[in-house]
């Protein structure tokens, strides 16, 4: 553990002032330090890592004190011939000895260290067991954010058992970091399902890893209830949902494709006859019905089979979601979701029993599972889909998976620009945290209450954080880390629209049609 | 009591200013006028130091723990002399200024060499007319050998330029109203005599940048012309803030003995349980 012998390779950034704790010290630096900077501090056992959580610069001359432009412009010039002017003072949370977290522990000394200790900047060397760890599940996401020579890797196999959360403003790399993960995830041949509700993963290029599924739902598959939230008939219309319970049977939901509207109607029909008092509210339904049939041509299909057919295993699968509406898409994310669940369900089971991984057990006559192996599932807009303070069919399903998934490897990934809208009950089950930019102060709450994971120092960072960069924290690195991540080129939109460039090139098309238009004009003829 | 004294205030604040601002006080500023020179100093390159000292003491049952030092900082912070004393005794305050004031002449003896302007915190004055006769004599000792010493002064009590005027205030009062363009007023000789002997000290008020508070400053150079002192007042100009020298600020940050390094001190001298003189106080 004692490796004081390299110690005069090491350069001195500061000494440790104050009153230190065996968790956090204050350093007068040489030099400003950086937020997310790594420093090794030199103990009797051994170095350890500490990570400069919180960076000041004061001026003995350039005081708070200053009353007016004159006195700061003097100030100024005598600041700067007097070299012991400035104070460059950073605040580290001690992370444990380097020796023992290249080992992946976490150990924090007993005893704070003494005024007096020097701190030393943190090698490439020392970082790259740390957050560099060799191995088929870490994967590369970008760099440390101070330390850009040292890879920064997250561990996949604990996003898939202990999910993750990426939270972050509008603009700030969200779906990058989304984006990054598919391509990697792909490059494993890895089997990831992203609900895409703004459409902004379709125009990733990863080739033949990627399935791009438009987002279809077979109305025969949903509970009366639900089928009537996709064709929007109001809760609160209780003489039109009776009728379309009524309506909605077995008998209806055998029909498939175009006969499975008409046995609806008739149903419908048939109801308005016998029970008079309801005739008026089945004209209503129908009006929906056809409205519906009409409206949501692309989305509803009786004659679709199982919509999880259409994911493929071992592929980036990104669901699209943008035709839909908020219900709609809130039920067939949860469709999918419950599906899933059954499927891993199904899939451990029979490892367990040491069945086929794959195909249809004909002796058995049990169906095998459609994902034989772990499957991310990414939800984007979280907080329209797992909302705080109300109940959708999606957050009952993602609670499950956020509480089951890690037996049965259904890992989840929410993505959201408003954590304070998320369910703090899913949020706090996420093992594993990116977050990025957060100005807000309730969302910076919500994160704090989220993980152990992050200081209170690092939330009071977050609105310094430019676009690319993150804090990661959790189980999916080794150490709370500042990263910035990869840019992915393979994605072409999801960035801001330029208006003012498109406008322009629209008018220049104008202008080149109506002077060719012009030029078959004869002369003289207008 | 504190709610007597705010209703008093409140009471009699008229009368109270009015003691001040009284009829003679547009005669005085009208006099503080006429002898103010408007000069706007432009800053000439030079060294300057700062010289000041600071003493403190913790009192306990018969014995008091005291420290005493001194300084002279460059404008950039380079401590060009240090002189400082710690010890345990009866000390009384008036011993322990004199000690500052001797530890001050000894810094500006070794900065004076070094620099082209020694600037040191407080009067000339009550050091020579007010101290022991070792402080006295000292002082004027060293002032004469520097030959490019000044006394620099934030305040004074001061009242002999508008004493026939029937001047309640100090002279720096009525400079600071009367005026608030840069400049100096017209220097002031001030014979001062005693067991030493006997001294003129040129004294003058200045005002280095406009809208900035008056200083006041004095020296033994007995060439003390209005050139002169324009000369000087471009070299103190050149680093200071809000019309003070930088160096005499570095110079007090420097040498400052506050109340948590006595105890710091204490501490070091196993004096923590020692009974104090205010713990009946709570203080």
């Amino acid at each position: 553990m004692n490796d004081k012998k390299d110690q005069p390779s090491r350069h001195e950034l500061g000494i440790v002032v104050g009153e230190t704790s065996p968790s956090k010290v204050t350093f007068e630096s040489r030099r400003p330090v950086s937020i997310g900077e790594y420093v090794i501090l030199t103990y009797e056992k051994g170095n350890v890592l500490g990570l400069v959580e919180r960076s000041f610069i004061g001026s003995n001359a350039l005081g708070d004190n200053i009353c007016n432009y004159e006195e700061a412009f003097e100030s100024k010039q005598v600041a700067l011939e007097n070299r012991r002017d400035k104070s460059y003072k950073g605040f580290v949370r001690i992370l444990g000895y380097l020796d023992e977290l290249k080992k992946c522990k976490a150990i924090i000394p007993a005893l704070p260290p003494e005024p007096g200790t020097s701190i030393y900047e943190a090698t490439a060397e020392d970082l790259q067991t740390i957050f560099s760890p060799l191995g088929l599940q870490w994967i590369r996401i970008g760099t440390l954010l101070r330390n850009t020579q040292v890879d920064a890797k997250i561990n996949v196999d604990k996003i898939v058992s202990r999910h993750l959360a990426i939270l972050a403003m509008t603009g700030m790399g969200k779906s990058n970091l989304v984006s990054l993960l598919a391509k990697e995830i792909a490059k494993i041949n890895g089997t990831m399902i992203i609900f895409d509700y703004h459409d902004d993963y379709s125009t990733l290029e990863i080739g033949s890893s990627m399935n791009l599924v438009n987002a279809k739902i077979n109305p025969r598959m949903l509970q009366a209830d639900k089928f009537a939230d996709v064709i929007e008939i109001k809760e609160t219309a209780t003489n039109q949902m009776h009728v379309l319970r009524e309506a909605f049977g077995t008998d209806v939901k055998q029909r498939k494709g175009e006969e499975f509207w008409t046995a609806l109607a008739n149903a419908v029909d048939s109801i308005a006859d016998r029970e008079k008092s309801y005739r008026e509210a089945a004209a209503k339904v129908k009006d929906k019905i056809d409205d519906a049939k009409r409206k949501f041509n692309n989305i509803l299909d009786p004659g679709l089979a199982d919509p999880l057919a259409l994911v493929k295993n071992g592929k980036v699968n990104i669901v699209n979601l943008v035709e839909l509406t908020e219900k709609q898409a809130n039920i067939t994310v949860s469709y999918y979701l419950e599906e899933l669940l059954d499927d891993r369900k199904k899939a451990t089971r029979q490892k367990k029993d040491g069945g086929r991984m794959t195909g249809s057990n004909s002796s058995t006559g049990v169906s095998s599972p459609r994902f034989p192996a772990p499957v991310l599932v990414v939800i984007e807009e979280a907080h329209a889909f797992i909302p705080k303070d109300e109940d959708t069919d999606t957050k009952y399903f993602a609670s499950k998976v956020a509480r089951e998934g890690r037996k049965f490897g259904l890992g989840l990934v929410v993505v959201s620009q408003r954590p304070r809208g998320i369910d703090s009950n899913i949020l706090s089950q996420m093992g594993s945290l990116a977050v990025m930019r957060i100005v807000q102060q309730d969302d910076q709450m919500q994160v704090s209450a989220a993980s152990e994971a992050l200081s209170k120092e690092l939330i009071d960072q977050l609105p310094s954080l430019n676009p690319g960069e993150a804090v990661f924290a959790g189980q999916w690195v080794n150490l709370p880390a500042f990263v910035r991540a990869d840019e992915v080129r393979e994605r072409k939109i999801g960035g801001d629209q330029m208006a003012a460039e498109e406008w322009k090139q629209l008018a220049k098309i104008k202008e080149i049609s109506k002077e060719s238009t012009e030029s078959y004009i004869p002369p003289g003829y207008v | 009591m504190l709610k007597e004294i705010y209703f008093g205030a409140i009471r009699e604040h008229k009368d109270k200013i009015a003691q001040i601002k009284d009829s003679d006080f547009g005669k005085i500023l009208s006099e503080a006028s006429s002898r103010w020179i408007c000069y706007e100093p432009s800053p000439t390159g030079c060294t300057t130091a700062g010289v000041d000292s600071s003493w403190n003491k913790r009192a306990f049952q018969g014995l008091d723990l005291y420290v005493v030092d001194a300084a002279a900082v460059t404008a950039k912070n380079e401590v060009l002399a240090s002189e400082w004393e710690t010890n345990f005794g009866l000390a009384r305050s008036e011993l322990l200024e004199q000690k500052a004031m001797l530890m001050e002449m000894t810094v500006l003896e070794k900065a004076s060499r070094r620099v082209d302007i020694v600037c040191v915190d407080g009067s000339l004055v009550p050091r020579i007319a007010k101290s022991s006769a070792a402080v006295a004599s000292e002082t004027l000792k060293v002032a004469t050998r520097c030959s490019n010493a000044i006394f620099v002064s934030k305040t004074s009590d001061s009242r002999i330029q508008f004493a026939n005027l029937n001047s309640k205030a100090g002279d720096i009062y009525y400079f600071n109203h009367a005026t608030k363009s840069p400049g100096f007023s017209r220097p002031v000789k001030n014979l001062q005599s005693g067991n030493f002997g006997s001294i003129v000290v040129v004294e003058f008020y200045a005002r280095i940048k406009e809208h900035t508070p008056i200083i006041k400053v004095q020296t033994i150079i007995s060439d003390a012309s209005e050139q002169e002192i324009k000369k000087l007042l471009d070299m103190l100009c050149y680093r200071s803030v809000a019309g003070y020298p930088y160096c005499l600020r570095l110079a007090h940050d420097t040498c400052k003995i506050s109340n948590e390094d006595i105890d710091r001190l204490a501490s070091i001298y196993g004096l923590q349980n020692e009974p104090g003189a205010r713990e009946v106080l709570n203080e």
